[in-house]
């Protein structure tokens, strides 16, 4: 009988950890000591938190309900995800669905004896959102784009169809001026309804074909009761229409086609401008690595191989791997000695080296020499299992309400009841029902510029703009609003703060041992080989390296004994000692290089200089590397994860906010972290599940925002409020809000810089568009409007929202 | 067919005979900023309270619930400071009025009574003009502080039962007693008039002119950065000599000093 741990829901060892001042049990040490930390907050929230966070795993109900994840194209704000919401769950045999508009998943609760896995789409699809199962590996194609440019197109040309009518007759008429270049006699029937009818027959093709997204968030926004922009621009479209429809019928001249027209166009313009950037911001992602494995090199009985599926193997089958390759799923080293890294699954900087007897997790790098794995019981892949829990995150995390969503919920109401006001008030009065309804009609029409549409999409495409410009891939927009409030910082350790590759940081002993051990260590691929033969190489006080010149180049795993570089000392007697180091004959000298137990075994004891150094090493956590030199031990390299150059500064300018350190490292490794002054908290050795946990917890408390590299952090980084993917891979920047391309760490404090400065800048330009309602609503409501003063202040408010947009951000 | 002719028609002496009602409201405008200052903790823990009894999966969405709550309560506030406006009003013409039959002097002690006042609501002002905080000199006033505190604590003690129904209008009406270093200069405003229908007035379009920041700021607005909040303060300055100089030159005027006054017909009801 296993228990779960309280942090994270992995199941707990045999001997459970736990400690007195904490309660639960745990599956290691990490989640041990992020719950003591953060247990210290308030209980009610932490017992919230934990029901809320693993509400998923605890399946009570008598009914076991399966669940899958959902892709869903045609979602763009919080109303749309409580419209799927709602249109899922009226479905028979359908018991939750849990939608995102920014990262367009949803995960659905079903009962399979009711409804099929396969009809699930169908069920969510319709209205213009279209649902499909996620792949792993898979990033959908959002093909809408195509779409909205034909929409886009046709309305631009009925628009200009019908402007002309406006500019050079209607507006001028509005004042008395006759400019002959267009005219008609209104007074006869077929001077008004013919050219007025064609203008409200091609209205009609633009509100109702190209506006057809427009209305259609509206109704969704009706259907949940929650009202968003799509609504206010709606109302505004089809009052406009509406008055416009029934001025025309009673041989009114007062028409307000063309604020219709201009608003659908307009603001669907300025929505298409703000898609095509972010598109143009996630095609950057395209090239990054993508960690799944998808075929695997399976050994028949008979010892021959055979290149089959991953999907394919069956527990117990034998996979060799070779080095430079993944290991494709979870499994059991039955034969060979190799350092393994783990690190983009775990976040331990340093390889583990691999027996017989030895688990190893799918998705692991072997570096420097084959193993072979007998596959696990259930085949399946740790990578897989952080995909799935990726998406789980996903789809748990609603999108932001906008704040242009929040003005429309206050102004909804705003305005309409200032129009119910006007109406009762010329029906008070003793006017006619007609005059007064269409008095009512004309506030509601000013209700909504073209201008507060573009507010913000403009300054959303402003920043992804300057983002892109400083090679910051954002790939959802909402973390413009949502980064501004962070309180808590969370840095991920390997990769992050570090550059996550091995290093030499020191050399204690012989210095001339270096070059005799990156001799040696040239003919294997151990990451630790590989940074003393870059060390060697870059070391320009020593005669027997020859640099060549050019760019010093790693020796990469696959290149075995093929990079030879001219000059170097050849080796003869080259051995291998699985697990252990290497040794070989240089010059005449044996040296060995390895573990200070090879290096006891193979010529003597180590002096007490060198086994101090190898216990620091190891107290720092890092790998101490003893190389010996014809009998003596000679020197100890240490090579370790290195910091990256910038992190002190980049972790001092969240000074103001409470910095965390996660990581899935040693406590040991994490130990030069704890003593800055501005970290407040360092957690180690915790595993994806938990970070995710953790996270979640900093949640719940304040907005948090997590950076992070490595495909055990996606989920953690999906978590967050705000989540920030330095380089790293794939699934890293996808879970993401943002990606620093180049993974450079100083570019982190400018993300949020252009956060706040592109929260400032929609406020801006909403308030910019409210100077157009603070001048047409009293001109309105007190009858005085007409379609000119309407147009005017419409193109005035919206050539500021535009001008204030193409100012620099930061 | 023309479009219809406007059923607004506004007189000349409406206008200057409201002209300290349109101060009162550029008062209310301006103090928003104060408002935000010492209300606005308040109101973010009713906007938590209302939060929880809606069930959106995030609690920093504004929902059609939350934004009638919010009116409601900033309705109350406004009834409440007209009741409170309409006591001292009444309460100024009872004393004017037993002050006139007991000794020839009303005219004299309505004359003080309104130099007082206003030089009270000028210093306000000019404190506020060049500090540009909330920390105006009435606030630094003993007594006034804790007297805040005590009383917004026993608020956040009730909010709970009150911040999810319609009784969130009673939350409203309990502001208006709250120790304000503007609502009661306002109070004063409305003892020195002595007159229980201007003085509601006054301080309802007040209210009124108080409604749009806080109303902002429950729903949608997350802070005010200190700068513009410093300006605002500046700006509620200047609204504040404008506010304390109208019973400044009625006193004046009465003790038979005549200064540069606004042209209000002196309202007084009661005489």
């Amino acid at each position: 009988m296993t228990d779960d741990c309280s942090l994270c829901g992995l199941p707990t060892p045999a001997q459970p950890i736990s400690a007195g001042d904490v309660d639960g049990t745990f599956c290691c040490r990490g989640c041990l000591e992020v719950s003591r930390a953060v247990d210290d907050v308030d209980d009610v929230a932490a017992d919230a938190v934990r029901s809320r966070a693993r509400s998923e795993e605890s399946p009570d109900a008598d009914d076991d309900p399966a669940e899958t994840f959902l892709a869903i194209d045609g979602m763009h704000c919080a109303t749309c995800e409580s419209f799927v919401a709602l249109r899922g769950e009226n479905c028979d045999g359908i018991a939750a669905v849990e939608a995102s508009y920014a990262t367009d998943t949803a995960r659905v609760s079903y009962d399979p004896e009711t409804i099929d896995e396969a009809d699930l789409p169908d069920a969510l699809s319709g209205y213009g959102y279209r649902a499909s199962f996620r792949d792993v590996g898979e990033d959908g194609d959002r093909g809408r784009d195509e779409e909205t440019f034909t929409r886009l197109l046709v309305g631009s040309v009925l628009g200009a169809l019908i402007m002309p009518w406006y500019v050079f007759f209607l507006y001028p008429s509005y004042v008395g001026i006759e400019t002959g270049i267009l005219s008609a006699d209104m007074t006869t029937s077929a001077g008004l309804y013919i050219p007025m009818g064609i203008v409200a027959l091609f209205s009609a093709g633009v509100v109702f074909y190209t506006g057809w997204p427009i209305l259609r968030g509206a109704f969704v926004s009706l259907r949940t009761r929650r009202p968003n922009m799509d609504l206010l621009l709606a109302i505004a479209i089809l009052a406009a229409f509406l008055y416009s429809t029934v001025a025309l019928v009673n041989a009114n001249t007062h028409l307000y086609y063309d604020v219709s027209v201009a608003i659908v166009l307009v603001v669907t313009a300025g929505g298409y401008y703000e898609g095509s950037l972010k598109r143009q911001a996630t095609g950057l992602l395209a090239d990054l690595t993508e960690a799944r494995v998808r075929e695997a090199t399976r050994r028949r009985p008979d010892g021959t191989t055979e290149t089959v599926d991953v999907d394919d193997l069956e527990p117990g089958d034998e996979v060799v791997v070779r080095p430079g390759e993944r290991v494709p799923v979870d499994g059991t080293v039955v034969e060979g000695v190799a350092a393994v890294d783990e690190q983009v699954l775990t976040g331990e900087s340093l390889p583990r080296t691999k027996e017989p007897g030895d688990d190893v997790v799918g998705g692991a790098v072997v570096t420097d020499d084959a193993l072979v794995v007998e596959v696990g019981d259930e085949a399946a892949s740790t990578l897989d299992r952080i995909t799935s829990m990726l998406w789980a995150v996903q789809s748990d995390r609603p999108g932001i309400q906008r704040f242009a969503d929040r003005l429309a919920t206050v102004f909804v109401p705003l305005v309409l009841a200032v129009g119910v006001g006007v109406t009762a008030w010329r029906l008070v009065g003793g006017q006619p029902v007609s005059a007064a309804l269409l008095a009512g009609l004309t506030v509601l029409v000013a209700a909504c510029p073209c201008a507060m549409g573009l507010a913000t999409p403009l300054a959303v495409a402003g920043g992804l703009r300057d983002a892109l410009r400083r090679g910051l891939v954002v790939t959802d927009g909402t973390l413009f609003e949502a980064a501004p409030g962070v309180e808590t910082v969370v840095f991920d350790k390997t990769g992050t703060l570090t550059t996550g590759e091995m290093t030499v940081r020191s050399v204690v002993g012989d210095p001339d041992a270096v070059s005799l051990a990156a001799a040696v260590e040239r003919q294997s691929a151990h990451p630790a080989a590989d940074a003393i033969v870059a060390h060697a190489e870059t070391d320009t006080g020593d005669d027997d390296v020859t640099t060549d010149g050019g760019e010093t180049q790693r020796a990469k795993p696959d290149d075995l004994g093929s990079d030879k570089e001219s000059g170097t000392d050849p080796v003869d007697d080259f051995q291998r000692h699985p697990g252990q180091g290497v040794s070989g004959r240089v010059d005449g000298q044996r040296v060995v290089a390895g573990t200070p137990e090879l290096v006891e075994t193979e010529t003597s004891a180590l002096p007490e200089s060198l086994r101090a150094a190898v216990t620091e090493a190891h107290e720092s956590g890092d790998l101490p590397v003893v190389v010996a030199v014809d009998g003596d031990p000679a020197a100890v390299i240490v090579v370790g994860d290195r910091e990256r150059a910038a992190w002190r500064d980049v972790v001092d300018a969240f000074a103001d906010r409470e910095v965390v350190v996660l990581t899935g490292d040693d406590p040991a490794a994490a130990e030069r972290f704890r003593d800055h002054a501005t970290v407040d908290e360092v957690f180690a050795g915790v595993p994806p599940d938990g970070k995710v946990a953790t996270v979640e917890r900093l949640a719940a408390d304040g907005q948090t925002a997590m950076i992070g590299d490595g495909t055990n952090d996606a989920p953690a980084l999906a978590a967050a409020d705000v989540g920030i993917a330095v380089g790293g891979t794939a699934r890293a920047a996808e879970a993401a809000e943002v990606a620093i391309v180049d993974g450079s760490l100083a570019d982190v404090p400018v993300a949020f810089d252009l956060a706040v400065a592109t929260r400032r800048r929609i406020r801006e330009n909403i308030g910019w568009a409210l100077c157009y309602n603070a001048v047409a609503i009293p001109l309105a409501a007190t009858g005085v409007l007409n379609p000119l003063f309407a147009a005017l202040a419409m193109a005035g408010s919206s050539l500021l929202v535009v001008t204030n947009s193409r100012r620099r951000l930061v | 067919m023309d479009a219809p002719v406007s059923p607004l028609q506004l007189s000349p002496s409406a206008v200057t005979g409201s002209a300290d009602l349109l101060v009162f409201l550029l008062v209310g405008l301006f103090a928003g900023a104060h408002c935000l200052g010492m209300c606005g903790p308040l109101v973010s823990v009713y906007s938590e309270r209302m939060a929880q009894h809606t069930e959106t999966r995030r609690d920093d969405t504004l929902t059609l619930f939350a934004l009638r709550q919010h009116f409601l309560f900033n309705l109350g506030r406004t009834l409440g400071y007209a009741t409170v406006g309409a006591m001292f009003g009444l309460l100024g013409g009872a004393v004017f009025t037993s002050v006139d039959q007991v000794a020839p002097l009303g005219d004299g002690v309505r004359g003080v009574t309104g130099i007082l006042v206003g030089l009270f609501i000028l210093v306000a002002g000019v404190s506020y003009l060049f500090q540009g905080t909330h920390d105006s000199l009435l606030e630094r006033l003993p007594g006034i502080g804790t007297l805040f505190g005590r009383v917004s604590r026993l608020l956040t003690e009730r909010v709970d039962s009150l911040a999810g129904s319609p009784r969130i209008v009673g939350l409203g009406t309990i502001h208006a007693v709250l120790p304000c270093p503007i609502i009661y200069p306002a109070y004063l405003y409305a003892f020195a008039v002595g007159d229980p229908v201007r003085g509601s007035l006054s301080l309802a379009v007040l209210g009124l002119g108080t409604i749009p920041a806080l109303l902002a700021y429950g729903t949608m607005l997350g802070t005010l950065s200190a700068g513009k909040r410093a300006s605002l303060h500046r700006g509620l300055g200047v609204a504040f000599l404008l506010l304390g100089y109208i019973p400044l030159s009625h006193g004046l005027m009465l003790l038979g000093v005549h200064v540069p006054h606004l042209p209000l017909p002196y309202y007084q009801p009661l005489a």
